[in-house]
């Protein structure tokens, strides 16, 4: 079904080739798994595949592919997407319309199916995906995993015999990745030829049929990614006196966060404390308690011996770390960003170390925006680290970054905390979760557990 | 009577409809906007939508202000918008697409207010077309926010609000207002000129 | 004014103004608003006024929507009289307070004097009527049209199918893209920025506008993939019908009954 030989791409302007010699076959009902670092091609690979290379992203190439018999630079895209189906990481760029059922019926209608034909692809399209019951359901309301449920279940119902997964579940939970499972079977089952590229995918080993690891636009053999013992956030601070404490707090349904009932929880200077639960467990919601962000509807948080503060009373004493570091780069340089929080505190700091600690201090002079994702995520971090806060809280610290820049930013938060300061992040990755040393578990709303690691 | 001059207006501009698109087909500008540039636009419009939101209540309810406030985040998204897609018709679509997704979110689709729409549209337009560039130039930018404030105004009160609502007011009043819009406008298109630098610069050589 | 995040308005009820076809409500909200424009006579306002609240009534909308409805009313009516009452145009004219007289000085002479009409106050009060009227017959429409079939009814009568996209791509990620603006401006108070007053206004302007108008590009070039690989060329069938029923008829013939009636008898032509 797909045949590619010899390629490889060099997307304009860049010096060096995204792809190198690549070879690959593929048939269908196979599940291929392409691993590698951000960077080492993957996309590319699936953007050959599906024609966005080169109608869109037109390089210079040379070597074959053939999907299907067609070569993707004869043919438009809209022709492929009626054999390639490509579902992408982010579900939200995926979903252009308000109601559940017009978005399934989006591809269709590109594709210049009369009514009834829509009608029927598009119902048994939902049917198949578990969405029937939602189908009227406004977009806005689904929760990652149904979003991308939605996502994927739009490309269904077009038809396609080849399904391109481009980091499908990295920004979803156990249940979102335990429900692509459920995809990935049936599709499967289908018969239909499966590639995913994916960062975490030990679930999906078992339906794996064959392996790539791509390093630097080439294919090599596997290596072991580097693991992090469990406990390896050492807290030093069981004895120290308590900086936030809830007690019997509740807090109230608000749009989209989940409430939270009666959490009763000190945490003292110095550790290093994981919330850990599903998306919808209320661990968000926590997090932003215990930052002053929200607001309990009863009992009190207490923070650093004050009650329910304000933003204002708390700001530069709590550092706050939201989940999309994109929303909280505003300055114009990397310099400038670190250096953003202490002037505006009136803090005097020493830029130039935590410059350092970022990694990036020969990118000093550029704009934030042009780093690469892992990159502006530490310069988040270090940002909010350089107003030199007593404790920092994290909101899924972890996504979609690769395992270098796991690395650098688990380092980051261990020299925080050897200096004495409070750590807490939430988390619904259970590596990420592992490595604190004190594992706080939620689940609808309140605490399952609170387990202290040797 | 009253009635013929605001009929002379809608004539107006449906003219210059006309003229425009015959300079562009001449010029052999058609637009054509590839779907990510389609995308940009509809999200500069949502984003125009929610920076007049604040601006809806609270100290901008004083009328006589009310001006001065509203015209500066509009155009400054404006002109952040036209200097990422500089195209005949981008500033159109901005406009235009705000102008409907306002009336479908709350003020009811009414073919009433789609002359005005389209006519601060033309006229922008025109002046591009005349300038010969798209914002390239402070000056440019300006030009175009002073060029806006004026005929929104002018034409709000001398067209719209006395043969639509019926409503009259003094000279120095409208001067007022329309010099309040103007410098609102100016100085949004300033501010907008100096924000889309490093935004353009971040676009294009950007990680995404 | 937000039902949560999301600014629209639509109820889902099963109305007679449900049903209509939005082409349909639009042909009426034309008809409507020539009525605002053309209609004169007091009488033929208060009649039109009249049938819009019925309208409204019939529609079923819930208190909170009926109190925003009532405030903004307020609003233009306290607005109209007064500033009709200091610019009132017509002859003859009694003045009830004066600030500045007519003659007193440059001032006076740059703008004709400043004074509170008591014909204005009146006027102003009748033209207010035109205002309500526009105000309540927008809360109908938009009560009772769902988005993507307004949208989907304006491609059909012209409006062309790229602007149709671009408005339907607006709204869907406009309630997205308020939470985003929320989140971005809490993290900034959290790195000490003070926005409140007119001058936050302007500093969160400053700080706001670039983080969110450079992630909305990254998302358009996403959301612009994605749309290529769901064959979008801006061709397309459509799932959604719209057919003109029996009540849309009776619908437009009674609107257009309505309005020959009240220009003929009260249009003051």
């Amino acid at each position: 079904m797909i045949k590619i030989d010899d390629f490889s791409f060099v997307y304009p302007g860049s010096g060096k080739p995204a792809l190198e010699h690549i070879s690959l076959q593929a048939e269908k009902g196979e599940l291929i798994l392409i691993r590698g670092a951000s960077g080492s091609g993957k996309s590319t690979l699936l953007y050959c595949i599906n024609g966005l290379v080169p109608h869109i992203f037109n390089g210079n190439y040379s070597g074959r592919i053939q999907v299907n018999g067609f070569s993707p630079s004869d043919i438009s895209i809209r022709e492929l997407s009626k054999t390639v189906g490509t579902v992408f990481q982010n579900a939200d760029s995926q979903i252009f319309m308000m109601r559940v059922e017009d978005d399934v019926a989006f591809g269709c209608e590109n594709l210049l199916m009369p009514r009834e034909e829509i009608i029927r692809r598009r119902d048994g399209s939902m049917k198949e995906m578990g969405l029937w019951e939602m189908r009227t359901k406004e977009t806005y309301k689904l929760s990652g995993g149904q979003k991308q449920r939605l996502a994927i279940s739009s490309i269904y119902a077009m038809g396609p015999e080849i399904f391109l997964f481009d980091e499908p579940t990295t920004d979803l939970d156990q249940d979102g990745r335990k429900d692509f499972f459920g995809i990935l079977t049936q599709l499967k089952r289908g018969g239909k030829l499966v590639i995913l590229a994916e960062h975490q995918y030990e679930e999906y080993m078992p339906l794996v049929d064959r392996v790539i690891t791509l390093h630097e636009g080439r294919l090599v053999s596997p290596e072991r990614a580097p693991e992090y013992p469990p406990g390896f956030l050492q807290g030093y601070g069981k004895e120290n006196e308590v900086v936030i404490s809830c007690k019997s707090v509740d807090v109230a349904y608000e749009k989209g966060e989940t409430a939270l009932k009666n959490i009763n929880l000190e945490i003292r200077k110095g550790e290093v404390v994981a919330l850990s639960g599903r998306n919808g467990s209320g661990k968000t919601t926590l997090l932003k308690s215990l930052a002053g962000i929200l607001r309990p509807d009863a009992g009190v948080v207490t923070i650093f011996d004050m009650a329910n503060p304000s933003l204002e009373m708390i700001s530069g004493r709590v550092g706050f770390l939201f989940q999309n570091p994109d929303e909280q780069l505003f300055a114009g340089c990397v310099e400038e960003e670190i250096a953003f929080g202490p002037k505006h505190l009136g803090k005097r700091v020493d830029v130039e170390r935590y410059l350092h600690l970022s990694g990036l201090s020969n990118e000093r002079g550029r704009h934030p925006q042009t780093l690469s994702r892992g990159q502006r995520q530490l310069l988040a971090v270090t940002s909010v680290l350089a107003m030199e806060p007593d404790i920092l809280l994290l909101d899924e610290p972890t996504t979609g970054l690769d395992d270098v820049h796991w690395m650098h930013l688990f380092s980051l938060l261990s020299q925080y905390s050897m200096e004495g300061k409070t750590v807490v992040y939430a988390t619904h990755n259970r590596k990420a979760a592992g490595t604190a040393s004190r594992v706080v578990h939620l689940d609808d709303g309140r605490i399952i557990s609170d387990e202290i690691y040797q | 009577m009253m009635m013929n001059l605001y009929v002379a207006s809608l004539i107006l501009v449906v003219l210059l409809g006309a003229m425009l698109f015959y300079t562009v087909r001449i010029k052999n500008m058609i637009p054509k906007f590839s779907t990510e540039e389609l995308i940009t636009v509809a999200l500069f419009c949502s984003i125009l939508y929610i920076a007049i939101l604040p601006f809806k209540f609270g100290l901008s309810r004083i009328p006589i202000i009310q001006a001065f406030f509203f015209s500066v985040p509009y155009t400054t998204i404006l002109v952040i918008g036209v200097r990422l897609v500089p195209k005949a018709g981008t500033v159109t679509l901005l406009i235009c697409g705000h102008s409907l997704l306002s009336q479908i979110l709350s003020s009811g689709v009414n073919p009433l207010w789609w002359p005005y729409a389209l006519l601060a549209g033309f006229v922008l337009e025109i002046y591009f077309l005349i300038t010969g560039n798209y914002l390239a130039t402070m000056r440019n930018a300006v030009g175009a926010g002073i060029l806006r404030g004026f005929i929104v105004y002018i034409y709000f009160y001398y067209f719209s609000a006395p043969y639509i609502w019926h409503q009259h007011y003094a000279p120095w009043y409208i001067w007022l207002q329309t010099g309040q819009g103007m410098a609102g406008s100016a100085l949004g298109a300033v501010i907008g000129f100096y924000l889309s630098r490093t935004i353009i610069q971040a676009y294009r050589y950007g990680g995404i | 004014m937000m039902e949560g995040s999301f600014p629209m308005r639509f109820i889902n009820r099963d109305t007679i103004f449900h049903r209509l076809d939005p082409r349909t409500k639009i042909a009426m909200s034309l008809m409507c608003a020539c009525l605002i424009v053309v209609l004169r006579m007091p009488e033929g306002l208060l009649g039109l006024f009249s049938l819009l609240l019925v309208t409204f009534t019939v529609v079923r909308p819930p208190f909170s929507y009926v109190r925003t409805l009532v405030s903004l009313m307020a609003i233009a009516v306290i607005f109209t009289v007064i500033s009709q009452g200091f610019f009132y145009y017509f002859e003859p004219k009694t003045p009830i307070l004066t600030f500045i007289p007519e003659n007193s000085g440059w001032i006076g002479k740059l703008t004709g004097g400043l004074a509170i009409y008591r014909e204005g106050l009146i006027y102003g009060a009748i033209q207010s009527l035109r205002l309500c009227c526009a105000m309540v017959l927008s809360m109908i429409i938009v009560i009772t049209t769902y988005p993507s079939d307004l949208i989907l009814g304006l491609e059909r009568i012209g409006v062309p199918a790229k602007i149709g996209f671009v408005v339907t791509v607006s709204i869907r990620f406009l309630p997205a893209l308020i939470d985003e603006a929320r989140r971005i401006l809490v993290a900034q108070k959290l790195r000490g920025l003070n926005v409140k007053g007119v001058r936050g206004g302007f500093v969160a302007l400053r700080y706001l506008l670039p983080p969110l108008i450079i992630d909305s590009l990254r998302q358009a070039r996403r959301i612009a993939l994605a749309a290529s690989v769901r064959a979008y060329t801006g061709e397309r069938t459509h799932i959604r019908t719209l057919e003109f029923s029996r009540i849309d008829w009776i619908a437009a013939g009674l609107s257009t009954g309505v309005m020959v009636f009240l220009i003929f008898f009260y249009g003051g032509l």
